[in-house]
């Protein structure tokens, strides 16, 4: 008798707990893949969304859907007056801002689209050049589905660490964590072709302030970050003449690295007059250079590697220098401040009055693995 | 009290007259009346006289091999005069044979196939058995064949099913017990074990099991198993049954239990863990790396078996989320002609496969394959231009259909089968939830079930670390000197391990 009380609860409780499980059938469902928001008149938010529309019978599997309201959840209302299928944004991938919109009101976005149990932690934020309505009504036979393109190829690239990640999850903890600025790559439409990575945009708080080119979030990954496998391309102006290129029209040095393993360390030198040091560890394979200089002698070698990482140092320290100037800290300084500093209690105000007065001292250190060139 | 008395002495009595009853007559004609009439008058009793001896041999035509009697009983005896039946004993050359003068045992030993020898004016007479051998030879394994290690199966004798084991197992210590269950059947049931290393509390257990079973008849050691089980009314068998004597000889060395019917080509084994079923005989046989491989591939196989079909219900009616951006076109493409919901559609796919197999199981083996032709035609392509289904779902049943096969275990192979259903009908309605709610049902389920008293999940739980060498993975030989655990046996070493390590 016990037991079938018990079985009763159980079947009770599992049927009241599910009940709310709400079919919805894949083929009755719109699935938004990529969602791109601009500013509107008057406040309003231009929504413009990828839907993946299946019909057997159609050319195309997307349907562009563009709407306007006053917020995130009304532009879903106002998106479903227009289809056939309910829309669901479980399958987003790819989150666009525009330009404009990226400035005032990335958080209120992020922060409501994160709020969504539906929507997945991992979609990637973009900022758009221009407007990101353009970028998603981009027309190109190569490009059937823009929403799988754009998510491709930021994946792609991510993967292959050219760009730096920005994920949902990412962006909205770099935010709310004292002691560190969020950033996003920014995507621009060439052509009405193409797409391509042309930036990263740097915040300070929710306020995008400034942007660094995509060859300087080379070197804000090296800071944050570990390479495993990267490659990069460095074009400087050699000290010494051995160095110098050949193909080059003003003689700069052009090499090459693959295979880049790195390692960075941070550390907090000066509590009081905030100093701290990067140490970045780095080897590569070169794998193209345009001067003739012999780097089997081992003197050569050690020029070589000298002058790289002197090159590597002055552009991590004008990354920096740019940041504080925008007062960002997107490489999180700020944090290994509150890890060092017991009871520092830093809140992001005080932080960013004292990041810019910050001293960072780099050092970079790069072995050469191999040249690959034939001797 | 008073009562109680006279109805013992009435009791005792009346013993008395039925031991009266019980004695053979000493007359011809009356012990012939006493046999028939209690045999019913069979049409397939004999009385022959031998001549010139006063001897009558009563038997059953139909049970006894003739060749014997004439040879062995009637030639020997024929044309002497006999005083005693102990005279005649002498003179038969008959391997068992006794005598008796309990008229019950008369009828007992005549229908088991004994002929009885009644000398006029003795009040004793032999039975000697001289029984036939009605059968099927010998054959090889048909339900659980295996490509490496010995072909034989069981049949549907007794005698040559024990002789098969004797001959693998030459110890003193293999010990056949025999016990009869059935009150009209009077089946020979022998319960099997090797004393020195099964757990004697184990054989008193199932010994007491099978003689408390109050039946008129039993016909087949799987009627058997589910009277002896520890729960009869789960789902999931606890004692194994299989029709292989390498098979049954291997885990009598392991410590378990084994039991024969007579009329029965499949033994009984236990204790069984519910990873035994996913086990072959042949992953004994053939190396270690590929038994593990197999095996897990089994295991690998019965998730695939009960949770494919319910993973894809669930996913396309509640959780589009997880479903890859790849596989999301073709899905709904394919999706798109379909009139049913997703439960709908792998309800019916479901029900095609299962009709298709229980018809070629049905079917006579020359029919058979044409089962194979219709189920490809009709399920493979017309269900799809039907519109009737998508064709991802044909994978995935089709994929869950084969995945079953890969069971061993017949009878674990139709539960994998069955289970499937609800499990289905769970996503169906609750996505995931539901299918989550399944397992945990099961697996409470199995966790509370016990074989022999030892638990069904042995060795993941209760956690024997020591056994998990031998299960969905398995080591070397070297690796694994000691019996499982789950037999609890009385000698625990299979042989000394330092010096199996040991290679010249």
């Amino acid at each position: 008798m016990i037991k079938k009380r018990i079985l009763a609860v159980y079947l009770l409780a599992f049927f009241n707990l599910t009940g709310c499980a709400e079919p919805q059938i894949l083929e009755e469902i719109g699935l938004i893949t990529t969602i791109g928001y601009d500013e509107g008149e008057k406040g309003l938010i231009k929504g413009t969304a990828v839907e993946l529309k299946i019909e057997p019978d159609a050319k195309t599997d997307i349907k562009i859907v563009e709407t306007q309201a006053y917020s995130v959840r009304g532009l879903n209302t106002s998106a479903n007056k227009k289809t056939s299928k309910r829309l669901l944004a479980g399958q987003l991938r790819v989150i666009l801002l525009g330009e404009e919109l990226a400035h005032q009101r990335m958080l209120h976005i992020s922060d409501t689209l994160a709020k969504d149990p539906a929507i997945s932690d991992l979609s990637y934020l973009s900022i758009v050049e221009g407007e990101a309505r353009d970028l998603l009504n981009l027309q190109d036979p190569h490009i059937p589905n823009i929403g799988l393109h754009l998510f491709r190829l930021i994946e792609q690239n991510t993967k292959d660490e050219i760009m730096p990640s920005a994920t949902l999850q990412e962006v909205l903890h770099r935010y709310y964590s004292a002691g560190r600025d969020p950033f996003i790559p920014i995507l621009k439409k060439i052509d009405n072709s193409e797409v391509k990575f042309t930036g990263v945009g740097i915040y300070k708080d929710d306020r995008l302030v400034g942007r660094i080119s995509t060859d300087q979030s080379f070197y804000l990954k090296l800071i944050n970050d570990k390479y495993k496998a990267g490659s990069t391309e460095l074009i400087f102006m050699s000290e010494s003449p051995k160095l110098r290129g050949l193909s080059h029209s003003e003689r700069k040095t052009v090499i090459s690295l693959d295979t880049i393993h790195s390692n960075s360390d941070i550390k907090l030198v000066n509590k009081k007059n905030l100093e701290f040091d990067i140490k970045v560890k780095l080897n590569a394979r070169l794998i193209d250079i345009n001067s003739d200089i012999d780097l089997t002698k081992s003197s050569n070698l050690k020029l070589f590697e000298k002058e790289v990482s002197k090159e590597m140092e002055k552009r991590v320290e004008n990354l920096i220098a740019y940041c504080q100037s925008k007062n960002s800290d997107i490489i999180g300084l700020g944090e290994v401040y509150r890890f060092s500093v017991r009871n520092s209690k830093l809140t992001k105000k005080k932080w960013h009055e004292m990041y810019p007065n910050a001293k960072v001292n780099v050092k970079v250190d790069f072995t050469m693995m191999r040249s690959g060139i034939n001797d | 009290m008073f009562f109680k008395k006279t109805l013992s002495t009435n009791k005792q009595e009346k013993e008395k007259s039925k031991d009266a009853d019980n004695i053979i007559p000493t007359n011809r004609e009356r012990m012939s009346l006493e046999f028939r009439r209690r045999l019913q008058n069979s049409a397939d009793i004999v009385e022959t006289e031998v001549p010139g001896t006063g001897i009558t041999l009563f038997y059953f035509h139909t049970l006894i091999d003739m060749n014997l009697l004439h040879k062995d009983i009637i030639e020997q005896i024929k044309n002497q005069s006999f005083h005693s039946i102990e005279n005649i004993m002498g003179q038969l050359s008959v391997g068992i044979m006794d005598k008796t003068n309990q008229m019950d045992k008369v009828i007992q030993s005549a229908i088991g196939g004994h002929v009885i020898i009644h000398l006029e004016g003795a009040d004793k007479v032999i039975y000697a058995r001289i029984a036939s051998n009605t059968g099927r030879a010998l054959s090889n394994a048909i339900n659980e064949s295996q490509v490496i290690g010995p072909q034989i199966a069981f049949n549907e004798s007794l005698s040559t099913n024990l002789s098969l084991i004797r001959k693998y197992i030459a110890d003193p210590n293999l010990s056949i017990e025999d016990i009869r269950v059935g009150k009209r059947t009077t089946t020979a049931v022998s319960l099997i074990h090797i004393h020195g290393i099964a757990n004697q509390q184990m054989v008193d257990i199932l010994r007491d099991r099978i003689k408390k079973i109050n039946m008129d008849g039993l016909i087949d050691s799987s009627v058997l198993v589910q009277l002896i089980e520890d729960n009869s009314l789960s789902i999931f068998p606890q004692m194994v049954l299989t029709e292989r004597p390498d098979r049954i000889c291997s885990w009598l060395l392991m410590g378990k239990l084994v039991v024969m019917v007579d009329g029965s080509p499949q033994a009984i084994a236990c204790p069984q863990s519910f990873l035994e079923y996913f086990q072959s005989m042949e992953d004994k046989n053939v190396n270690w790396q590929v038994a593990t491989f197999l095996r897990l591939l089994r295991i690998f196989a019965l998730f695939l078996s009960v949770y494919f079909t319910a993973i894809y219900v669930a996913s396309l009616t509640f959780h589009y989320e997880v479903i890859p951006q790849t596989l999301l076109i073709p899905l709904s493409e394919s999706r798109a002609r379909v009139p049913f919901p997703p439960i709908m559609e792998a309800l019916i796919m479901e029900f095609f496969i299962e009709l298709l197999r229980e018809a070629a199981a049905r079917l006579p083996t020359k029919v058979g394959q044409s089962m194979g032709i219709v189920g490809g035609i009709v399920i493979g392509t017309a269900a799809v231009d039907a519109g009737f289904t998508s064709n991802i779902l044909i994978i995935i049943v089709a994929l869950g259909a084969l995945a079953s096969f890969t069971t061993p275990n017949y009878s674990m192979g139709n539960i994998v089968r069955v289970l499937r259903f609800p499990i289905i009908v769970l996503a169906g309605f609750w996505g995931f939830y539901g299918i989550m709610f399944g397992f945990c049902f099961i697996l409470i389920h199995l966790l509370r079930q016990s074989s022999l008293g030892t638990p069904f999940l042995t060795p993941f739980y209760p956690p024997r670390l020591a056994d998990w060498k031998n299960s969905i993975i398995r080591l070397p030989l070297t690796f694994t000197a000691k019996r499982p655990n789950q037999t609890r046996p009385e000698d625990v070493d299979k042989y000394n391990p330092s010096v199996a390590k040991e290679k010249e």
